[in-house]
């Protein structure tokens, strides 16, 4: 059975289709890189998914259960979490602590024991503290861990962005355009901490542009085109089709 | 070394010994009219504190004395006509406060967005005080109810609130304390941290896994409680109850003490603006009556140009500006 299903999945916004049925399926330990041309529905798939829009028909389905129409933090709870496109991060802070906010689903006691600060509290949070710590040397942030958040270079705040998502312990990691706006250097960085994310066990759906790098990263590409799914399939096969040549290339 | 480790533990000493101070300052200077001044600052801190609390969560509550007016109103009816001890009465007002909260923040907060609840709690408010003008069978309109003075026996000890009001001032520092220590261990655990995530990101909080709504509704009931506990206090030392007390004009005053006290520190600020502004209201109300509004306009125009982090943010920017000043004269007299 496959982990994730989708089911003719449609969006509408008024009389604009952003999906116009949508069917598919994504394996555990696959990583799925979803492209297409601006515009062709790539961003509000992934909103569906992870419960940002409800959709106008169809279903999602995560292990066997339908969780289309469910609330962003029952989806995140069931282990579905995703990166936004812009960098979102708690400007408040330092990066060290927007892990560790991030690490709030391993909670397990409740606010009266946080409130009096016991020993099962105080156990948990340090406990949490290593584990953001882990996932901030992973992601090679180390160097950054106690620098305000939003002073972040802009490839810096995007890992973050996915530092903060896995630190929610997710069994499938929804990455929105991780690599907008990075030089090649950062392209690599981000790439090798996708890498750590599926040595971890986690399933990976990836939306991006940079086609080399998607080809590189990838074990399965499906190409999106005015709310349809053109291709699904292996990607060096995929990239080979005419008519998604045609659709996201262009032709001469 | 030694010295560290005194200069680590110094905001404590002074903490404490400003608590003696407070504690010890009426037993000095025996002044009825500074005793009242004092009070009323220790009710609007409690507003303040409260206010600055909904405020941390990411939402502005224009309509929160009108949970003040619920805390006074069902105070003074459970005293009058169902004949509860004060203190009893207090809780009960608290407690209906935070229920009110409860239901409106239960269907208000699941709105996205600021101005929906800023909107929903300011008409609240005025909601509240067309209620206690207009049904008079229970409120008594514009009349008010009358609170007598309570008389507490603590075994051979008989306390008359009506000869002294020195019961009041030690009652409201308890309370200015308690919910003082509660804000500020709440801003130090868990629900603070999830709070301020909320606040600052909410979009990707949830996604995150926090049920948003759920935490803003349990800070917006703490607030109304306290809120509800505060205009209790307020009537009963007051030995009256009517509507011009919790107009809309009190939830844009508890606004501004925070504003001038510090909106991002949870305790210090609203108390030093509450203090302050109660302090400040106060003489004008002698001296230049009518003035009021004008003077504390300005001075939120003038605090969110200079300070608008507010008078909290002074310890970090005033060794700045001492610094800035002596650095400009050198340089004048190199010249």
């Amino acid at each position: 059975m496959a982990l994730l299903e989708l089911k003719n999945i449609k969006k509408a916004f008024g009389n604009v289709m952003a999906l116009e049925g949508i069917d598919l399926e994504v394996n555990k330990g696959e990583i799925v890189g979803i492209v297409g041309p601006n515009g062709s529905g790539k961003t509000t798939l992934l909103h569906v998914i992870s419960g940002y829009y409800h959709p106008t028909e169809g279903q999602v389905i995560y292990k066997g259960e339908n969780i289309s129409g469910l609330r962003p933090d029952k989806i995140a709870k069931k282990g579905i979490v995703r990166t936004f496109q812009q960098n979102i991060v708690y400007w408040d802070t330092v990066t060290l602590e927007n892990v560790f906010r991030a690490c709030y689903l391993s909670d397990k006691t409740n606010l009266w024991q946080s409130f009096w600060g016991t020993k099962p509290y105080v156990q948990e949070e340090m406990a949490k503290l290593a584990k953001a710590q882990d996932i901030v040397s992973t992601f090679g942030l180390s160097d950054y861990s106690m620098a305000m958040a939003v002073g972040l270079p802009h490839g810096k705040q995007r890992t973050l962005g996915m530092a903060m998502a896995l630190a929610a312990d997710p069994e499938i990691l929804l990455i929105d355009e991780p690599l907008a706006g990075m030089d090649a250097g950062e392209v690599e960085i981000v790439l090798n901490s996708i890498r750590k994310i599926v040595d971890k066990g986690v399933t990976i759906m990836l939306i991006e542009h940079n086609i080399k790098s998607v080809m590189s990263i990838c074990s399965r590409l499906i190409v999106l085109d005015f709310g349809h799914k053109i291709a699904d399939g292996k990607p060096v096969e995929v990239m080979k089709r005419k008519d998604v040549i045609e659709a996201y290339l262009g032709v001469e | 070394m030694e010295f560290a480790k005194f200069k680590s533990k110094l905001p404590l000493i002074l903490l404490i010994a400003f608590i003696i101070i407070v504690i010890a300052f009426p037993l000095v200077i025996r002044d009825r009219f500074v005793l009242s001044i004092l009070i009323e600052c220790g009710v609007y801190a409690l507003f303040a504190l409260a206010f600055a609390a909904v405020f941390r969560s990411g939402q502005l509550s224009l309509g929160q004395a009108g949970f003040m007016a619920i805390g006074g109103y069902v105070a003074a009816l459970v005293a009058t006509k169902a004949g509860f001890p004060f203190w009893l009465a207090m809780l009960v007002g608290g407690l209906s406060a935070a229920v009110i909260a409860f239901l409106i923040g239960v269907v208000v907060l699941r709105i996205k967005g600021l101005f929906y609840f800023s909107i929903a709690t300011l008409a609240l408010g005025e909601i509240i005080t067309i209620i206690a003008k207009n049904w008079d069978s229970v409120t008594s309109g514009m009349t008010g109810i009358a609170v007598s003075a309570p008389v507490v026996n603590i075994g051979s000890i008989v306390i008359n609130f009506a000869t002294t009001k020195l019961p009041y001032y030690y009652i409201v520092l308890a309370l200015v304390i308690l919910f003082a220590l509660v804000f500020w261990r709440i801003d130090r655990s868990r629900l603070g941290r999830i709070v301020r995530s909320q606040a600052v990101a909410p979009v990707i909080s949830e996604h995150l896994g926090i049920y948003l709504m759920k935490y803003k509704v349990i800070i917006f009931t703490l607030a109304a409680f306290v809120t509800g506990i505060a205009g209790a206090f307020y009537v009963y030392y007051l030995s009256w109850v009517g509507p011009p007390l919790f107009s809309g004009a009190q939830s844009m005053g508890a606004l501004m003490m925070c504003v001038i006290g510090g909106l991002w520190s949870p305790v210090a600020g609203p108390i030093i603006g509450a203090v302050l502004l109660t302090y400040l209201g106060t003489l004008m109300q002698i001296h230049l009556e009518g003035l009021r509004p004008l003077v504390f306009g300005v001075m939120v125009i003038l605090f969110l140009f200079v300070l608008p982090n507010g008078l909290v943010e002074l310890q970090v920017k005033l060794p700045l500006w001492i610094k800035g000043l002596f650095k400009n004269k050198s340089a004048v007299a190199k010249q």
